[in-house]
């Protein structure tokens, strides 16, 4: 299930999303991301947003597809001349097409309902061995932010197991506290899996 | 201006195994305590060297604007390899005094980055001592660690 609200707010502040400075705790990660990918190698941003890390990955020499559901955010990466579709994650069909999926704070978006289904198709397009980067906040229950966005919150041992049913193995976690886009400082939670 | 400090702490099960690390920020004016930020992370297969490393470097990593602070490490490994060894690692193109290539080279090119940024004092403490940041540090890692251990 999509949620619209979210969508609608994004859209109405791509503008302003789009000249945040990229947070440097994602860039560092991204970078740990990218040192553990075969060279050229397939790499799927699962909620692109305006492109800012698919940009930076194909300046890597990676090949990028990338899938956003809000149509401003699909133009504004396009306009960076990424590879990017307007897609929900429940348009991720592929099988085993991809050395890597960054989900950076993107599928917590999603209904804690839906999130293991998310996780399963996640793997199914993994090749073997495929590594999943997982951006989340750290937290219970689902909720809106100060400005409508819908969130679901996770701790950290249900990452785990939810990681293990759908059949990854934790590589590593990171857990910090960084402000977003609302204002407010959430801890937040990085963590890579391989499938 | 306040003191930064940014007690540091690795730790593994097994060696290597899975293993954490914790990061305890203060910034101190006087004695008085301004701010305290905690941060922590795990992994499923590492050293505990690279979790002593792996503390330090997030800890520089998550300061975005340059700083000046002191880290405050158990490590000898960390604290001599920052302030000494690496200088020569760095002259022999990150190869050791017997021509080997650096072990965690990774990391150690990875802390030559991070504290570039900044103006970064080390300081060395023994471990489970009774320094109680230091104590916290550690529960840190090991927090880090613990869902990365069977059956954790």
């Amino acid at each position: 299930m999509t949620d619209r609200e979210t969508i609608g707010i994004y859209s109405a502040r791509a503008g302003e999303y789009a000249t945040l400075k990229p947070e440097k705790v994602q860039e560092d990660a991204l970078a740990g991301f990218l040192a553990d990918m075969p060279e050229g190698g397939h790499i799927l941003d699962l909620g692109c947003g305006p492109g800012l890390h698919a940009k930076t990955m194909q300046a890597a020499g990676f090949a990028v597809t990338a899938f956003d559901a809000t149509p401003d955010f699909v133009d504004a990466a396009r306009a960076r001349g990424v590879d990017a579709r307007l897609a929900t994650f429940d348009d991720l069909s592929g099988v085993a097409c991809y050395d890597g999926i960054w989900a950076s704070f993107s599928l917590l978006h999603a209904p804690r309902a839906d999130f293991p289904r998310h996780l399963a198709a996640c793997h199914r397009a993994l090749k073997p061995a495929g590594i999943l980067f997982l951006g989340l906040k750290l937290g219970s229950g689902e909720a809106r932010d100060a400005i409508g966005r819908f969130y679901s919150y996770y701790c950290e041992a249900e990452l785990h197991q939810a990681l293990g049913i759908a059949g990854f193995s934790a590589i590593t976690a990171t857990i910090g506290a960084a402000p977003g886009l609302a204002g407010n400082v959430d801890p937040f939670i990085l963590m890579s899996a391989r499938a | 201006m306040p003191d930064l400090f940014a007690y540091t702490d690795g730790a593994c099960s097994g060696n290597p195994g899975p293993g954490g690390w914790g990061v305890l920020l203060i910034a101190r004016e006087g004695d008085k305590v301004l701010k305290e930020r905690e941060l922590k992370g795990g992994a499923a297969d590492t050293t505990n060297n690279r979790m002593e490393l792996l503390a330090a470097i997030s800890a520089l990593e998550s300061l975005t604007r340059p700083s000046t602070l002191t880290i405050v490490t158990d490590s000898a490994y960390v604290k001599n390899g920052v302030t000494t060894w690496i200088h020569g690692w760095k002259r022999n193109n990150w190869r050791s005094a017997a021509k080997k290539p650096v072990k965690n080279v990774d990391l150690w090119q990875r802390i030559d980055a991070a504290q570039a940024r900044h103006d970064v004092t080390w300081e060395w403490v023994k471990g489970h001592a009774g320094h109680p940041e230091n104590e916290r540090a550690d529960e840190l890692a090991r927090a880090g660690m613990a869902p990365f251990k069977p059956g954790g």
